[in-house]
């Protein structure tokens, strides 16, 4: 992290209001202590459902070609 | 090898416990960057779908970057694209305000008005263009550097610097069209 922010200020202006985002930077808002478990919660089931969309996936595109090499089939008879 | 490119390992091996640490370890500056872009009442679902969206995506980690600063450009993405799907415009609350004087009544008149005037220039940021919004809080807020505003918005340095300051000066112009006095010098 860098700590110089207000050395680049050009102006009077810029340098109050950077005076002002200081006071706006000590003011640190924090999470609730639900996030991480929340968090943990949703990527457990993200990751124990992802081998069965990849199945899942690879069905439909196996059908989806299968429909095609059939379609393909019919209009060259 | 930091201990967050040795977590981002574990975690890819599997051990759910790594990422957990990860969260842990990041979850503030997450929240706070989410915080001032989308503003405190949604910044934890947006943290949320930030962490989830860097859990899909870790094998992606090259470690040429710290992981804190991958994490920000992931978070960036989603707080701006929560924004884009909300499409409200931003509205300056004064609930906080309130908040804090029904919590805090006896409050010092000196700390209430500070309080006001930080809950106001919040609610004033976050009326700046997302591009300007996300560098002037992850500079002037944040603190972070040059170089890594660069790589969290993906944007030349130069570029960085003079968004920041066209930033800046929307700032200053929302502030003096504002009825509460700022006293900006001109």
């Amino acid at each position: 992290m860098s700590d110089d922010r207000g050395g680049d200020a050009a102006t009077p202006a810029e340098r109050r209001l950077l005076g002002y985002l200081d006071d706006l930077s000590a003011d640190r808002p924090s999470p609730g202590t639900g996030l991480v478990p929340a968090v943990v919660r949703s990527a457990r089931w993200q990751r124990a459902v992802r081998p069965y969309a990849l199945t899942f996936g690879r069905l439909v595109g196996a059908i989806g070609t299968g429909i095609r090499v059939l379609a393909g089939r019919r209009r060259s008879q | 090898m930091d201990d967050d490119q040795k977590l981002v390992a574990d975690a890819l091996a599997g051990d759910l416990s790594a990422f957990e640490r990860l969260v842990e370890r990041h979850r503030d500056v997450v929240f706070r960057v989410a915080a001032r872009i989308v503003g405190r009442e949604e910044a934890e679902d947006v943290s949320q779908d930030a962490f989830l969206r860097a859990f899909n995506r870790l094998s992606a980690f090259r470690g040429d970057a710290p992981f804190r600063v991958w994490l920000l450009a992931i978070t960036r993405n989603a707080a701006l694209n929560h924004q884009a799907r909300r499409r409200a415009e931003p509205v300056e609350s004064v609930e906080p305000l309130m908040d804090t004087v029904g919590a805090e009544g006896r409050m010092p008149a000196d700390q209430l008005e500070g309080r006001e005037r930080r809950d106001r220039l919040e609610g004033k940021v976050r009326l700046l263009s997302p591009s300007h919004r996300v560098v002037l809080v992850l500079r002037d807020i944040e603190g972070l550097s040059y170089e890594e505003i660069a790589d969290v918005t993906e944007t030349p340095l130069g570029s960085v610097k003079g968004r920041l300051h066209r930033a800046r000066e929307e700032l200053i112009e929302i502030l003096r069209h504002n009825t509460y006095d700022w006293e900006l010098p001109a």
